[in-house]
């Protein structure tokens, strides 16, 4: 579980980001790559990966963050790396577009 | 509300119940102007009416009264998102400080000062500390002499000096003076032992000249 109000916060966006489809699993494998998993995953979370998709025979993006839920991923993954997955996001929502102040 | 400004709505909310947003921050992005453009003028007429009763406006009073769902509701997306991106980028920051002030055995207290793990009181002296191990590079990246090794060898000879003996024959000698001088026999030579030699540089004068012109009896 996410120990601090930093790791709570972003784990927050990514909650809100996948509710609101701001977010999609699709879009957040771009970001945390087969190499950034491997590298950052405790032991323990990447056997309940490789569990599941073994169970269910198949591994996809949407399998992949049904384990790597929010929580998991800001106790284990860089938060730099999440707010680029983050960022971009929005910035494909549109929500961060170019800021005109009155 | 779309979607988007569900997520801002959201991300706003909970990084203020969680103080990594502070209502400084969002009057940051949300100045007076924004404020004045985008809000409806009921809106701003409660927010009148409440910095009016209260007799102050500060950043928490505005936040408080306008409410974050009508700012996320009212304000520009891309004002709110930069908003967001300054605070994350300060959290993202001062975990790389945190991380930091961690594997160097330092926290640093809320005041700013260090504490040194184990001992309850700041330690006044090391107030610059913490900013001067921030700046030192990391031990990997430091040169280190470990016991044993052999230093760089410095010599500041002349390009014609030569060297005569190595260091295994200055370490045979410095072994026999040891046996005279009781202290030193531990002392390994620092250096090498060098003898300066005659290198020509360019032909002399001939000698019929020098005789020549010497005083005395000629040959």
């Amino acid at each position: 579980m996410p120990d601090s109000a930093r790791q709570k916060w972003f784990a927050h966006m990514l909650s809100v980001g996948m509710e609101e489809k701001l977010l999609s699993p699709a879009q957040l494998v771009g970001f945390l790559t087969p190499e950034v998993l491997a590298h950052h995953l405790p032991p323990d979370v990447m056997s309940r990966l490789l569990a599941s998709s073994l169970a269910a025979g198949q591994m996809t993006p949407d399998r992949l963050f049904e384990t790597l839920t929010p929580d998991v991923l800001v106790d284990s993954i860089p938060l730099e790396v999440l707010w680029r997955g983050i960022d971009a996001g929005a910035e494909r929502a549109g929500i961060a577009g170019e800021v005109v102040r009155p | 509300m779309s979607p988007p400004r569900r997520f801002l709505l959201e991300v706003l909310r909970r990084g203020l119940e969680l103080d990594v947003v502070a209502p400084d921050d969002v009057l940051e992005h949300v100045t007076p102007a924004v404020l004045a453009h985008h809000l409806p003028i009921a809106l701003k007429a409660k927010l009148l009416q409440a910095s009016l009763s209260a007799e102050r406006m500060t950043p928490n009073l505005v936040v408080e009264v306008v409410g974050v769902e009508a700012l996320a509701e009212h304000v520009p997306m891309p004002i709110l998102w930069a908003c967001v991106r300054v605070c994350a980028a300060r959290q993202l920051r001062s975990q790389v400080d945190d991380g930091l002030g961690a594997a160097l055995g330092i926290s640093a207290a809320a005041s700013g000062g260090p504490t040194v793990p184990g001992q309850t009181q700041e330690i006044p002296e090391a107030a610059g500390l913490y900013d001067d191990l921030q700046l030192k590079p990391p031990r990997a990246a430091r040169p280190s002499l470990r016991p044993g090794s052999t230093p760089p060898r410095i010599s500041t000879l002349s390009p014609r000096s030569q060297v005569v003996r190595r260091a295994a024959d200055a370490t045979a000698q410095a072994a026999a003076s040891a046996l005279f001088e009781p202290g030193r026999a531990e002392d390994s030579p620092d250096f090498e032992i060098v003898e300066e030699t005659e290198v020509p540089s360019r032909p002399r004068a001939s000698r019929a000249l020098d005789d020549e012109t010497r005083p005395g009896t000629k040959p």
